[in-house]
Parts: C-alpha cells; structure tokens; sequence
C-alpha cells in the first residue's frame, strides 16, 4: 500500500512538474489577470497613481458613452454583413468543391492563403487598393464603361469617405477569413456518409434538392460552429482598424476593441476600458459557451 | 449527361474567377513592389512591372535604420515563441493525457476556460502586470505570456491519448521514469502533432499584432508587423516601397504554408480556427 | 480569431472531426533517441535562462558616463537639427555627461506615459500645455523650485507661458517656446476687391461683413472664400473666450462651456460657413489644415499661429501677406490661446541636477534668441520681446502680442479629451447634424466624466 502511494505522489509530482510552465503561465497572465481587471473595471486607474475606487460609474457611464454606442453599432453592422457574407460565401465554394472536380488541393489552397497572411500587411495592401488611384478605383472604371453601369462610382477615396470606409474593410475581412471557413466546411462535408446521398441518388432527387433536405440539415452543427467562430471575430475586429483608419472618418469605423484600446493606451483610462473589455467579455463568452453546449464538444474526461 | 458537362464548366468558371480574386491582391501587390516608386499607383495600372527593378528591396533596408532589426526581432520572438510552445504545451499534454494527479480535472477544465477569454479581456490588466514587472518594451513581455497556450495543450493532449499505452507500460515495467518516458518514447512519436504546433505557433508569433503593440513600444523593438505599420506611417506615399517591405513579412509564411499546407489545413478543420 | 490570453491561436475542436493528425505519427516507428533525461533538463534550463539575458534589454552597453536622456518631438528637420546643435554644445561644457536625443515619433504623449509608468522616462522631455496639468498633478514631475532658487536667470519667462507649467504653487516645467493666433490676411486678394487690410482692432461683424465682401464662388475653379476654418476646438475656442465663455467652473470640477456665451461663439463661428457661405473647410477646397487652404490663395484670411509663417516660407515664397492680432468680442474683449511647450524632469530622474543644467543651457537666454532669429518659434523669454528682430519681422510682433492676454491650452488634470471631444461638437454643428447648444451639451455632459478623478 505504502509503495502504491508513493508510486501515485511519485506521478503527481511529475505531472505538476510538467505542467508548471504552463500552470505559471495560466495563474498569472490568464486568471490573475482577469481577476485583476475585473477589479480595475470598477476602479480609476491611470498607471501613474494607484486605483481609486469608483464603484459602478465606469459601466454607467459606459452605457451611456456616445463613442461606446457608435462602436457597438458599428461592430454590430460590421458582423452581420461579414458573417453573413462569408458563410455564405465559404459555403458556396465548399459544396462546389466537394463536387468531384479536378484540381480541388489548388483551389482550397488558393482560397485558404489569405488567411495566412499578416493582417497587417493585408490592410496595407487593401489601403493601396482602395487608395484613390487605387486597384479598386480602376477596376470600377471600367466596370463603369459596360452598358447599364454608368451609375458606378469610381473616383472615391473609399477610406476616407464615411460612407464606404467600413464597407471596405468588411470587403477585407471577408476576403481574408472566408478560406478559412471554406476549409471547415470542406470538412464537414466529407464527413457527410456517401450512403445518405446514395439514398437520395436512388430516389432521383434533383441535386438542388438534395442539398436543401439533406446536405443542409447534416450541415446544420457546422454552419452554427462557423457562424459563431465569425462572430467572435468580428467582434474582435482590430489590427485593421488600427493600420488603415483609427476609427475615422468621423468614426464610422470605430469599433469596439479599436475604443477599448484606445481608452487604454492612449487616454489611459484603464478602468473605464477594463468595464468596457469586461461587457465585450461578456458577450463572447456568452457566444462560446453556447457554442460549446450545442455541439457538445469538450473531450471527454 | 451535356448537361451535367456543362454544368461542370459553370462550376470551374466560378472556383477559378473566385481564385483569381483570391489571389490578386497579393499578386498585384507583389507586381507594384517591383515598379519604381513613382509607378506604384499609376493610371491604368500595369500588371507586368515595366520597367521591372527591384530597388524597393534594396531601398528598403536602407531607408530605414530599423528594417533590419524588426526581421531578426521577428525572427527570434517566432523562434522562441515555437520551441516554449513545443516544450510546454508537449509537457503538459503529457500529464493531462497520461497521468492521473489531483486537481487534473479541475485544472483541464480551468484550460477549457482559458479559452473563453478573449484576448481584449485582459489585455489591460496583462499590460499592468508587464508594468508591474517591468517587462514593457521588452521582450519578455512578447514571450512569457504566449509561453504555453490552452490551443497547443489541446492538440497535444488529444494527440497523447491516440497512441497506446502499452509502448510506455512495458519502458515503465522496464523501470523508466516518466520523465524518460515521455521524453524518449513519447516525444518521438508526437512529431506530427508537434509540426503541427510549430507550424501554428510560429504563424501566431510572425503574424502577430496587438500584444506586441502594446507592450513594444520603441521602433527598434519592433516586430516586422510593427514595423511595416509604422513604416508606412513614415513613407505613406511610397506604395511600392511599402507593399516591397510587405513581402519580407508575406513570403516566408506563404511560403510556409505552401510547404506544409496538409498541416494547416487538418489543424484548421479540426480545430476550427488558423 | 477565438479568444485566449496572449492573442495566440486557440481552438475550439470541431464537432464532426476526429483528429487528423491521429494514426499519422503512429505509422513511423519509435525510434528511441539516446539522449538522456539530464538533455532535456538541460533545455529547459537554456531556455528558461534565455529569457533572462538574450535581447530583452534595450540600450545595449553602458559606458562610465552618466547618461541623460532628452526626448522630444520632430516638428521639422530643421527645427531638430537646431535642438541637436545645443544639445552638442551642452555636451561639450559637460564632458562627464553622455547626452543622448531620443526623438518620439507617433502618439507622443501615450509614450510618455508609458515610460512615466514603467519608470524609463528620459531625464528631460517636451511636455505640451495641453497635457501638463494632468502629469503634474499626478504628481510625476519634478518641482523646480529648488533649482530656481539658485538662478535667479530662470524667472524671466513670459507669465501666460510660466502659468501653463505651474500647479499648487510649484514649477514643473520651462517653456521653451510658444505661439499664438494671429489673422493671416492675403494681400492680393484685399487689393483686388478693393477692401483696406485689416487690424488689429477688428470686431467680429467686421469680420464677418469682409468675408461676406470677399468671398467669391462663382468661378467653380477658382473658388475663393473670405476665410478658411477648421473643425476643432482650438480655432474656434479663441471666439468663446472674447465672448466671456468660461471653460470650466471656478472649481475646476465640471466643463461649462454650453453657457450661452459659448452657444453664441460656437453660432457665429458656424455661421461663417453655414449661414453666410464665406468660410470654407480646408477639405472643401483641396487643403489639409486651414493655413494650407489659405496659403493655397483660397481663403483671403485665416486665423492661425506662427506655424503658418514657417509653412508659406517653405512652400508658398511667393504668397504676400499680413498678419495682424485677431479680432475683439462683442464686448471688445480680447482674448486669445497660447500654445506652449515646455521642458520638464521627471520625478525619477536619476539626474535631475544635470536634467536641469540642460534645461537651463536649453532655455538660456543666448539660445532662445538664436532659436528667435532663426525664424523658428517665439521665444519664452520676456527679455526678448523687445527684441531687433520684431522690428524687421512685423508680422511675428502679432503673435507676441497674443502672449500678453492669451491663455494657456490647458484645461484642468482632466482636460486632456477636451479637444477631441469638443471637436466632434463643432464638426457636428458644421454638418448640420446638431445644432450648437446641443452639440455643446452633449459634448459637455461627455467631458465631465473625464473631469472626474
């Protein structure tokens, strides 16, 4: 008995000597930390003088913020259209895909590689283009010479018009992220059984058919899984924000993490960011979890 | 059956036209960075660089003092930032995957949790904590945090679990220790889930962005993304020199990705995200 | 793109999937490495250890020297090529001192924040008006009153400008320099439609009624308005003040600038562009800031500071033009701003007797009148308003003389969101979106919060 426990204390202690590294790293900069800054959501706090106590005024105040209203708008138009586009948009090209057509691994390839990439220097880029002599401007310019297409405009500085600044950097994101939703549901796809479709095949369903009653509802966990993972990036939408507009022009590109930060580490107003970190906290979590609870996904243990 | 065929064409034209759009951005840019500067925003725009140069490259180390050093600081913070996710995230993966000890229930589940924390939830108070220690504008602020990650132990844990048992019963009948054990026997054998790992761990570290702005703050500690944003803030108007400077950061991680797609593109199915 | 603490990738698993990487490693064979168990150790330990003396420390080497750090901002090459030069001669009368110019480029005082916070600041640094009142109720400045006591020299600043810098009773910065508004006036354009030039004595009707009188749209190509504006607290702020606008209450604990007064200022000053149509924006007419617009001939008058002399210099040799003080208020009150910027010490300087050898070489009498001739800024030094050079240089003369009743840029510790959020209410009124009392109070009600501690 007396050997089976050491043998047992022998193993506990290797497992915690193994897990160390990353136990140090998981107590200080994750729990600690978010403790500490759930803590300093009801403080004011500068970094250069010690927190002052202030109760519930950060989030009251917050409520009523007009840049935190603009910035939950925006970030709110921002994800239904992108979520909305890029699911749809990597689900077109997934079931098309899935189709037995040649040369599939260089197209998942090619649609998969923006996603790759830095977002910083894909924001470059995207500012280059959307730049008034830009790609973009050129390519609508000769749209603008079809027939019935007169009405496109093509001398814009999309970037710094209020009206299509967010836009662009949606059309951005989009272009970015919708590889990689491409590739999940390329994999759900294929763990559709062929039995299901050879059913359908026999009863002579037409494939539009198919896909609406069969491949859709098989489909369903995984557009959920997509819908929500999108969310919670768009939520988070920052490094373009912060490289092509700073929130302007007149924030119309103002988003939430972009006002967090920017209450952070440039106004320094830790506290009144942290309540403001705490309620977008709040709403992925929210998104998470639920995510989890309908797929059901943790290992089991 | 034609129809069938032509329907087949439909298919190709759209994937092919979606790729096309994929792909150009990146292949203009690539196209304006070999253009003299003056012909970066031209009207109509070329695609073939005419005349072709490769001054932009050139230029861009010299242009700016810090150029050189963004790349190996990127370079290092990517290096370091592989090999402690390998070590650590193995090591823990091993003991969540093998070992019973008390508490492992509660702490997987506390990992689990982690992972529900967006990075902007504690960001403010991880930037007070790096203060506290006196970590801003250092590199440590950039490696420590990002030591070992709820995503890595994940992927080694569930890699651990597949391989059977009875190769490390019968070294542990033999008398290895688990530490032996795992570093002789299991290690060995993770090496795809560890490619795996490095492979996502360095495109983390190299495509990097808000951390390293908060906490970096003078231009020569710069990552390259840093860098690249601040240098276009300096040379706004030089396109082709920004977009050339660009593809310092781009291409080894495309290049990557070409290399090792399998990887990319099995970790991104299973896992559900980059 | 899923949430983890250091922004690394994370994951959640996929429903449908088994792991791919499963079965794939368990095809090669176990190939037993010899390396022992003490390796491993070893790795860990070179790595934890690397953290500890690899790259992490900037700055490199130290020499014996004691090192003072000096940062600032750029505003132009040769502006900095001037400070390098003093900086230069300092370092040569102080041989035990190695004296290093860190410039700051980007968001200049987030930075100095930061590295106030983190305890690196630079021995000696630039400290707008704007923003001084907060750092030095913080608390994170040096007083200089010591030092000051011992140089007599060091007191015989303009007083607006030693005002910006004083808190409780303390000094915690010398003003390097300074600038005002004054009105910018095209000659041409005055000849050409006949109107004398204006003074220094203006009102504001008389303002207004000249810009009515020279504005002329009617050529699309060569549009041409009586004055160019900007949408931003600090051009407009200056109207508030002549019409007896207060800033913030007496105590300093809440902004009043949605008084009626102000509500006036704010109408007239929309109404330029709104109502009469003889203002423009800059971006209306192809300019970036309203001196660009009006050194680009499409404003016959703007207000601006001695900034603009520099830029019309540089850019438009050409463009003639006067300068004279800016109009009076209704009640002939004068008022105006008074940009300035001063050098300060940080609280944990190492050094602060060298820091302040170098802000006393920095500010000296010699040196401001060089920075004076050089035509770059106005000096803080009172001894020197008085100086030759006003007499060849009239046009600055209007700029000095806005010293005498302006006000610091400054508006209390929690004054720092002032100008953003005060410059949303004046573009909301110049697009129509509300009209001035309500873009004043919502602004107001938005600036009260940061007033709070």
């Amino acid at each position: 008995m007396k050997k089976f426990s050491k043998a047992r204390l022998e193993e506990a202690l290797t497992a915690y000597l193994l897990l160390s590294p990353y136990l140090g790293v998981l107590v200080v900069f994750t729990f600690f930390s978010i403790i500490y800054a759930f803590y300093l959501s009801f403080h004011s706090y500068d970094l250069l003088s010690a927190p002052i106590h202030v109760g519930l005024r950060n989030y009251r105040t917050l409520l009523w913020d007009p840049d935190f209203r603009m910035a939950i708008k925006n970030t709110c138009i921002y994800t239904v259209w992108v979520v909305g586009l890029q699911t749809a948009l990597a689900l077109l090209i997934a079931v098309i895909l899935d189709q037995k057509l040649k040369g599939k691994p260089f197209f998942r390839a090619a649609f998969y590689f923006p996603s790759v990439t830095c977002s910083v220097v894909i924001s470059l880029i995207f500012m280059w283009m959307f730049s008034k002599l830009g790609m973009i401007n050129y390519v609508l310019s000769l749209v603008k010479e079809a027939p019935l297409l007169g009405w496109v405009p093509d001398d814009l500085d999309w970037l710094r018009d209020k009206r299509f600044a967010l836009q662009s950097i949606m059309s951005l994101n989009i272009w970015t992220t919708s590889g990689t939703f491409m590739v999940i549901f390329l994999a759900g796809l294929q763990s559709i059984p062929e039995t299901v479709y050879e059913a359908a095949r026999i009863d002579g369903a037409h494939p539009f058919r198919v896909f609406w009653k069969i491949t859709l509802p098989l489909l369903r966990p995984t557009i959920f899984f997509v819908v929500v993972m999108g969310m919670i990036g768009c939520f988070q939408v920052f490094d373009q924000i912060y490289v092509m507009t700073n929130g302007g022009p007149l924030k119309s590109t103002l988003t939430v993490v972009y006002l967090i930060y920017s209450y952070a580490f440039r106004d320094f107003s830790m506290g009144y960011a942290c309540a403001g970190a705490f309620l977008l906290f709040a709403v992925i979590f929210t998104a998470t979890s639920l995510a989890r609870k309908f797929l059901d996904v943790e290992p089991e243990y | 059956m034609k129809k069938n065929q032509a329907l087949k064409y439909l298919l190709y034209l759209v994937l092919i036209s979606i790729a096309l759009l994929t792909m150009a951005p990146f292949l203009v840019s690539v196209s304006a960075s070999l253009k003299p500067a003056e012909k970066a925003l031209e009207w109509p725009p070329n695609l073939i660089p005419s005349p072709f140069t490769l001054d932009n490259y050139a230029k861009v180390w010299q242009v700016s003092p810090f150029f050189p050093k963004w790349l190996v600081n990127s370079v290092f913070l990517a290096i370091v930032h592989v090999i402690c996710q390998l070590l650590f995230c193995s090591m823990a993966g091993y003991a969540f995957a093998r070992l019973s000890f008390p508490g492992k229930k509660l702490l997987f589940l506390a990992t689990l949790g982690s992972m529900m924390i967006p990075a902007q939830a504690t960001m403010i108070s991880n930037y007070a904590i790096a203060n506290s220690l006196g970590w801003v504008n250092t590199f440590y602020a950039v490696i420590v945090p990002g030591a070992a990650g709820a995503f890595g132990i994940f992927l080694m844990t569930q890699f651990f679990k597949g391989i059977p048992r009875e190769l490390e019963e019968a070294a542990h009948i033999d008398g290895c220790s688990r530490l032996l054990i795992f570093w002789r026997i299991i290690l060995p054998l993770a090496t795809p889930a560890l490619g795996a790992l490095a492979i996502f761990s360095f495109q983390g570290s190299w495509n990097g962005f808000m951390w390293p702005l908060i906490v970096l703050n003078t231009p020569e500690n710069f990552t390259l993304p840093l860098g690249l944003n601040y240098f276009r803030s300096e040379y706004a108007t030089d396109w082709a020199l920004v977009l050339a400077g660009s593809m310092f950061n781009s291409v080894p991680i495309i290049l990557i990705f070409l290399f090792f797609q399998r990887y990319f593109i099995k970790g991104i199915a299973t896992t559900g995200l980059k | 793109m899923v949430p983890e603490g250091n922004g690394a990738k994370t994951g959640a698993n996929h429903p449908h999937l088994t792991s791919p990487l499963k079965g794939e490693g368990l095809s090669s064979h176990p190939h037993l490495t010899s390396m022992p168990l003490c390796l491993f150790l070893a790795v860990v330990v070179v790595f934890s250890l690397s953290f500890f003396s690899i790259g992490c420390k900037p700055g490199g080497a130290r020499s014996s020297d004691t090192v003072l750090r000096i940062s600032g901002w750029t505003s132009s090459p040769a502006e900095e090529t001037l400070l390098m030069e003093c900086i230069k001669e300092f370092a040569e009368k102080h041989p035990n001192l190695d004296v290093r110019y860190e410039p700051i480029t980007g968001d200049y005082f987030p930075k100095i924040v930061i590295q106030l916070a983190s305890g690196t600041a630079p021995d000696v640094f630039y400290l707008d008006s704007k923003v001084a009142q907060y750092l030095m109720a913080k608390g994170v400045l040096l007083p200089m009153d010591p030092f000051l006591k011992g140089s007599p020299e060091m007191a015989e600043f303009i007083p607006s400008l030693e005002r910006a810098f004083s808190w409780n009773g303390l000094v915690y910065g010398i003003p390097k320099d300074f600038n005002t508004y004054a009105l910018y006036y095209n000659k041409r354009i005055f000849d050409e439609a006949g109107i004398p030039y204006p003074n220094g004595t203006w009102s504001w009707e008389q303002l207004r009624e000249t810009a009515k009188g020279l504005t002329d749209t009617r050529d699309r190509r060569r549009l041409r308005y009586g004055l160019s504006l900007a949408e931003d607290l600090p051009h407009w702020l200056p109207f508030a003040l002549q019409n007896r606008a207060r800033i913030l209450n007496p105590e300093g604990t809440a902004c009043v600038l949605n008084s009626s007064q102000a509500v006036e200022a704010l109408t007239f000053y929309g109404d330029l562009k709104l109502k009469d149509q003889s203002a423009c924006l800059p971006s209306e007419v192809g300019g970036n800031w309203p001196g660009d617009a009006f050194a680009k001939g499409y404003s016959a008058m703007v207000l601006e500071g001695a900034w603009l002399e520099l830029y019309v210099k540089k850019s438009f040799p050409s463009l003639s033009y006067g300068v004279c003080e800016i109009p009076k208020g209704p009640k002939g009150d004068r008022a105006n701003l008074v940009f300035t910027v001063a050098y300060v010490i940080p609280k944990k300087s190492k050094h602060p007797r060298d820091a302040w050898d170098l802000i006393r070489h920095l500010t000296s009498l010699d040196i401001q009148k060089k920075i004076l001739h050089s035509g770059m800024a106005l000096p803080s030094r009172s001894a020197l308003q008085k100086d030759p050079y006003f007499l060849e240089h009239p046009t600055s003369m209007a700029h000095m003389a806005g010293a005498s009743y302006g006000q610091p840029y400054q508006f209390g510790p929690g004054g720092r969101k002032m100008d953003d959020i005060m410059g949303a209410a004046v573009q909301e009124v110049f697009l129509s979106v509300k009209s001035p009392q309500q873009a004043l109070d919502d602004a107001v009600s938005q600036i009260n919060r940061w007033l709070l501690p």
